[in-house]
């Protein structure tokens, strides 16, 4: 804190004697008619905006715009450094004359926080800047004196031009006010319609500064069209440039009460917030509409984290992610007793105020809480919809599939058996060896379709199952698996019909993965049933890396467990085997 | 008996179907001179073959037997020959694409004998 006081002084110290040069050069001025007056109002508003801007800065030193108000009042000495006798120090003036400017119009679209929003607003703020100095510097070498830029007959001569062209100057100065007044038109409708975008605490912050920063804007406007447009260097232009000058006077101080406002309105924000949702017991109350009113963030949303998913999902209770730095997008945590209930997803505008969306944040905690059954349910109904769905699709697969292995296996040998008998009638007088050899071949394919016909109804639903339990079913299928199987751990006792077929069919497309992509040793099955849970689990020693996103099957398994209200899991990293569990709620 | 279409070109995409049915028509006297176990490969066969008859299975892994049907009407002579289409399936199953398609007729595999051959060829 004391460096940034001793940095702060020392800019200060800066800023007063740069002040103290520009008026030495304006009061021995050779060209200057009124250089008293001049003088006055060019440190007036200088020293004005440095002074203002360093009180921001030390009051809110993580907030940029006191930085950029002192790099306002800096710029702005060096347009009046033009009226210097000395050619050297002039030049200086005429190229960066309306650099302050620029400054002004990135300060203003990066109230109250500082920074810029978004990636085009930095390339509008670049395009003031070009606007406000490229053209200089072509000016600069075709202007062999100043007369163009001040319109003085003593002018002092120009060091650096190289052609002396009034029309080429005069085009310059023309493309460039016609630049600046569409500039800054757009300006105006920017910092308009983010005015309409924010929220009552924070226009009341923005208010003053747009309207002081936008009148001067305006009034420059007004200036270049009467002195570079219609070239009336009379009356009317005085009184315009009179009128820029004091409206330029009084942005530091509508930049100064824009802050404060913003530090007290803040503090009415979570207030009101507060009162809000005290009422909310008794009426329904929008929490993020709240919100989004006290913090003047009309994009704010809410995640809510379900624990038990391990992720955040929005108020419809689809899946949300939290955004990435840069993304212009940030986040806060939200806890109530302890425990984490939401995140607030917010425009990083807001940066600055972190403290504020983390007090209102934690006066929204129970609100949000209560909120968070609501998402949940909703997450658990689109969840319920989406596995119903794929139920159906795979209740419809599955008979597709058995319709097709029914056609193409044992269907087919039939038919085959039925045609070789044929053949075997028609040969049995003539050649009654070639008889008997169709016979042989048609008994062959008889036993071909019932084995495939056993196969068949054995994954419809296997009949060991359901006459000698589980045990039995999976010592069945551990006796087809060409993985050892280790099934020491299973319990040999009958459980409910439902749990038991969903237990089978885990345990069976388990294998069957662990048989095709696992490269395992062992495989290890064990069932047991604890405080009316069954659980059923299926760990190898093989690859790893298996997911339930990755293949159709175990998504189906897994639905089938869920229709049960139980859960699968599955941990699986690669290089150390694969452990898939389910647990299914089974009253003895 | 000289009069009656004697070439076969068998069509069906499962091994021990056509083994079988091969065998069925050179016990009833018929001259199995080729087959195929896809439709693009039926096309090819009956273009370099030109069988008489192409007894021809309506499931086929590429395209179905009516499509074989239509491109083979389509090829020269392609009209001459008497194609039987055949299915494990009944007749019904297909409504009434059998009737719009240029074959002679259907038989079903299971129907499928030296008289309800000889029947359709007449």
């Amino acid at each position: 804190m004391k460096s940034l006081r001793n940095a702060l002084l020392f800019i200060g110290f800066a800023g007063f004697a740069m002040g103290a040069f520009v008026g030495a050069m304006i009061l021995t001025s050779s060209r200057d008619s009124t250089p008293e007056l001049d003088a006055a109002v060019a440190l007036l508003i200088g020293w004005a905006f440095i002074g203002t801007g360093l009180f921001a800065w030390w009051r809110r030193p993580l907030n940029r715009t006191g930085a950029l108000m002192t790099a306002v009042g800096f710029t702005w000495f060096l347009g009046p450094v033009a009226m210097a006798d000395v050619p050297g120090v002039a030049i200086v003036g005429v190229i960066f004359n309306n650099l302050a400017i620029a400054v002004l119009v990135q300060l203003l679209l990066s109230f109250p926080g500082g920074r810029l929003a978004n990636r085009r607003s930095g390339w509008f703020v670049a395009t003031g800047y070009a606007i406000a100095v490229v053209p200089q510097l072509f000016m600069v070498l075709v202007t062999p004196q100043f007369q163009d830029v001040f319109s003085c007959d003593n002018c002092p001569r120009n060091p650096l031009a190289i052609v002396d062209n009034h029309t080429i100057s005069h085009a310059i100065i023309l493309v460039q006010s016609t630049a600046a007044l569409i500039y800054m038109t757009a300006l105006i409708v920017m910092l308009v319609r983010r005015w309409q975008g924010l929220g009552k605490a924070s226009r009341a912050a923005m208010t003053p500064v747009l309207v002081t920063g936008a009148t001067a804007l305006a009034l420059l406007g007004l200036q270049l069209i009467v002195t570079n447009i219609w070239s009336d260097h009379g009356k009317a232009a005085h009184i315009v440039n009179l009128a820029d000058t004091i409206a330029f006077a009084s942005i530091p101080f509508g930049f100064l009460v824009g802050l404060l406002r913003s530090r007290f309105s803040n503090a009415n924000a979570v207030a009101e917030l507060v009162a809000d949702l005290g009422e909310a017991a008794t009426r329904e109350v929008d929490i993020r509409e709240a919100l989004a009113t006290a913090l003047g963030d009309r994009t704010l949303v809410f995640a809510y984290w379900l624990p038990e998913r391990g992720s955040y999902v929005n108020a419809d209770g689809a899946p949300i992610a939290l955004p990435n730095d840069g993304s212009g997008r940030s986040f806060s945590l939200v806890e109530y007793d302890g425990e984490l209930i939401a995140a607030i997803i917010f425009d990083s505008a807001l940066d600055e105020q972190q403290d504020l969306v983390r007090s209102a944040g934690a006066a929204a905690g129970l609100a949000l809480r209560n909120q968070r059954l609501e998402a949940e349910l909703r997450a658990n109904v689109s969840e319920l919809r989406a596995s119903r769905a794929r139920i159906v699709s795979a209740s419809d697969t599955a008979r597709r599939r058995i319709e097709r292995d029914l056609h193409d296996g044992a269907q087919q040998h039939l038919v085959a058996l039925a045609l070789s008998l044929r053949v075997a009638r028609s040969q049995i007088e003539k050649d009654p060896d070639a008889a008997i050899a169709t016979i042989d071949q048609a008994a062959e394919e008889l036993s071909t379709a019932t084995s495939e016909l056993r196969e068949l109804a054995r994954g419809i639903h296997p009949a060991v199952l359901t006459d000698h339990g589980l045990a039995a079913a999976l010592n069945a299928l551990a006796g087809r698996s060409p993985v050892p199987v280790d099934m020491t751990d299973v319990l040999d006792a009958r459980l409910c019909a439902e749990v038991e077929s969903a237990a089978y069919f885990v345990v069976s497309e388990a294998l069957t993965n662990v048989a095709r992509y696992a490269n395992a040793e062992l495989v290890k099955v064990a069932v047991q049933r604890r405080n009316g849970t069954a659980m059923v689990s299926v760990s190898d020693d093989g690859v790893g890396g298996a997911q339930i996103s990755g293949g159709s099957g175990l998504r189906g398994i897994e639905d089938r467990v869920a229709a049960l209200d139980g859960t699968l899991t599955i941990i699986s990293k690669p290089g150390s085997g694969t452990t898939i569990t389910a647990e299914m709620p089974c009253a003895s | 008996m000289q009069s009656r279409p004697n070439t076969v070109l068998v069509v069906d995409d499962h091994d021990a179907f056509r083994l079988s049915v091969s065998r069925l028509l050179v016990a009833f006297g018929y001259d199995v001179i080729g087959e195929a176990a896809d439709g693009s490969a039926a096309v090819a066969a009956f273009s370099e073959l030109n069988p008489e008859i192409v007894l021809l299975d309506v499931q086929l892994p590429d395209f179905d037997g009516f499509e074989v049907a239509a491109r083979i009407a389509a090829l020269e002579g392609g009209t001459d020959a008497a194609i039987v289409l055949t299915s494990s399936r009944d007749r019904s199953d297909f409504g009434p694409l059998i009737e719009r398609s240029p074959v002679r007729g259907f038989i079903s595999k299971n129907e499928l004998s030296e008289e309800t051959l000889a029947e359709l060829l007449g």
